[in-house]
């Protein structure tokens, strides 16, 4: 049977979860030489991205992504990062500012595949389909 | 009305305008193609839930794998790009209903597009429902005049059943159910018609028929074309349905023909094999019989406690050179109560409906049959029965004895009663008063080659003259003694003036 992306990541998660920088060192290099062996190298950054999932769920920490038209100060982003904590229960929250000028205004907060769009593009868009309804 | 009024409006709209944000379910299709796109995120997204894509389409999950979704696109796909966000809507596909769709033409999603103006609603309908339970139900105990003597005679529809209409190409079996539709006039009936992967030409003369006839009154054209995306064509009947079921909740009996189930079997086969689903026999996908059975099955007679509505549905089939073992025809004919069997031969043979009798049954209908058509039907069936069985006899002609001669002579007789015109539906009392005429011998005097012309100035005589016979025969629906011996004399009377009139 084909091993999945997610079972290397689960697997890789409970073997490194607690090691020394050492030990971590040879396991990660023992699971590339065994997917290579399996001709599964295509699946890495599927693997990356689940050993990602589970590590957050894990240590209860939320990657947020924040779109803006400028880069946010410390201040706001620290308040958001207060938010995103009591939203989602977490502990940790990483902040990946993204710049976009196309949004004209407002922030649109990311989550997962959960989005909170408060962007002006957006309420533009909300208003011209309201008005020719 | 001045400019500036308009402009103040327009701030006080705007100014009134609040957003309310809230977050959103948002994934990303990862791929699209061929009516169908595969999207990643969208956690917690329901089966068959609605789906809307940055442009504004919507689409409907179908496929729910691990990591990614499968759904297909209702509308314009070539707009769709890799990487496009989509929404989650929370909402199981559904269209609007009401009464201001009724002599519309739309399309699945219940958009209008016969060019009258944007149809507003504010009811929605799910268009894939659960069918009504056994305790909702009642059996068939009305008829369905579908206007055609030989079906009302012998195959009788009740109202609440689902009959199917099945024959292949080029054999009449569209003009069966639009003679239905024109005839429900004035029979307390709304009518869907749902067109499923066909030509908007063919669509385009029906409706203008409709309209002729002033049957638009009360049927609604529900129209996946040949060139709308396949999801179109596998949606219509559920939005038909749903349509119908409104009507039905409202306690008033509904007609709803699928045009055709093949079709519809093709689009579903379609995007089954996009999606990936494993290709069963003839390619369908596995579970084909339950996507005719659940719509079939949602055609129904509810009981006095449920509002007493009905669905009653005419499915047509086309077949393959006559091939009815094929995997979709037996499919359907053992999912409704009965089928109408049509043949191209008996259509060449100038034999329009071209209804093969034999085939053909209604396994519920009889109980909604009236008593004047049930008497007079059983001698008819019985007349063309034994005339089958003598017809090879027929060429030897004058070496019959007596008996059998009398009987081919009265088959052809029938067949010829039997033949009826396009548009031309027949009310019930007519059909009982020239059966009558014909089981009991009236006719058997007549050459075969001018039945056709006395049937019509039989009818027209009754309709001018006999009126008060009809009116009978409608408001009993039975052939009692009186209403015999009225009917007797108006055929008498009618034969000496026409006898003497030639």
């Amino acid at each position: 049977m084909k091993i999945t992306a997610n079972q290397y990541a689960r697997a890789l998660f409970e073997l490194v979860d607690n090691r020394t920088q050492q030990e971590i060192d040879n396991l990660v290099l023992n699971m590339v030489r065994i997917a290579g062996k399996n001709r599964q190298t295509k699946l890495f950054p599927k693997i990356i991205e689940k050993f990602n999932l589970i590590w957050n769920n894990k240590y209860k920490i939320s990657e947020v992504e924040i779109t803006s038209r400028e880069k946010l100060d410390s201040e706001t982003e620290n308040k958001i990062g207060e938010y995103i904590k009591r939203k989602y229960k977490t502990e940790k929250v990483v902040i990946n500012n993204k710049i976009d000028a196309n949004i004209i205004g407002g922030i649109i907060i990311k989550v997962g595949d959960e989005v909170l769009n408060q962007s002006i593009a957006e309420q533009l868009k909300k208003l011209s389909r309201n008005l020719t309804k | 009305m001045d400019k500036n009024y308009i402009i103040d409006q327009l701030k006080k709209q705007i100014e009134n305008f609040e957003t309310k944000t809230q977050t959103e379910k948002v994934g990303t299709v990862l791929e699209v193609g061929d009516g169908v796109a595969k999207i990643s995120g969208l956690t917690d997204v329901m089966a068959s839930e609605m789906l809307e894509f940055s442009n504004g389409i919507y689409g409907v999950a179908l496929n729910l794998e691990e990591g990614q979704i499968g759904a297909m696109i209702l509308g314009e796909f070539s707009g769709i790009k890799e990487g496009d966000s989509v929404k989650s809507t929370g909402k199981i596909l559904s269209i609007p209903v009401g009464e201001n769709m009724i002599g519309r033409v739309i399309n699945p999603l219940g958009q209008a597009i016969d060019g009258k103006g944007e149809i507003v609603s504010d009811k929605f309908y799910p268009i894939e429902k659960i069918a009504p339970g056994v305790i909702t139900r009642q059996s068939v105990n009305q008829p369905v005049q579908t206007g055609i003597k030989a079906i009302d005679a012998m195959i009788p529809v009740g109202r609440g059943q689902r009959e199917l209409i099945i024959g292949d190409r080029q054999t009449g079996k569209t003009a069966i159910a639009i003679d239905a539709i024109i005839n429900q006039k004035g029979q307390n009936m709304k009518c869907i018609y749902v067109a499923i992967g066909q030509k908007e030409s063919k669509i385009a003369r029906i409706v203008a028929e409709l309209e002729k006839k002033g049957a638009m009154e009360y049927t609604t054209i529900v129209l996946a074309g040949a060139s709308d995306p396949a999801a179109f064509s596998f949606v219509a009947p559920y939005s038909g349905c749903a349509l119908g079921e409104y009507f039905m909740d409202k306690g008033e009996d509904v007609l709803v023909i699928y045009d055709d189930l093949s079709k519809h079997a093709w689009s579903y086969r379609q995007i089954s094999l996009i999606l990936k689903r494993p290709p069963g026999r003839e390619a369908y996908p596995g579970d084909v019989f339950y996507l005719h059975s659940r719509l079939l099955e949602r055609s129904a007679k509810l009981n006095k406690d449920f509002g007493g509505g009905s669905i009653t549905a005419l499915p047509i089939i086309e077949t393959q050179a006559g091939d009815v073992s094929a995997y979709i025809p037996t499919n359907v004919i053992s999912i409704t109560d009965g089928q109408i069997y049509l043949e191209s031969d008996l259509f060449y043979k100038g034999i329009r409906p071209a209804l093969n009798v034999g085939l053909s049954v209604s396994r519920v209908g009889s109980a909604a049959q009236t008593k004047a058509m049930k008497k007079v039907a059983g001698k008819l069936r019985l007349d063309l029965a034994q005339f089958r069985e003598l017809e090879a006899f027929a060429q030897f002609g004058s070496d019959l004895d007596e008996n059998t001669r009398r009987q081919i002579e009265r088959g052809r007789r029938t067949v010829e009663i039997l033949k009826q015109d396009q548009y031309a539906p027949m009310l019930m009392e007519n059909q009982v008063a020239i059966l009558y005429a014909l089981t009991n011998g009236f006719l058997d005097d007549v050459e075969v080659s001018k039945i056709k012309a006395w049937e019509a100035d039989f009818q027209r005589y009754l309709d001018s003259s006999a009126k008060e016979v009809l009116t009978l025969i409608a408001q009993k629906k039975e052939l009692t003694e009186d209403v015999v011996a009225k009917l007797e004399k108006a055929i008498k009377d009618f034969k000496d003036i026409y006898q003497n009139g030639n």
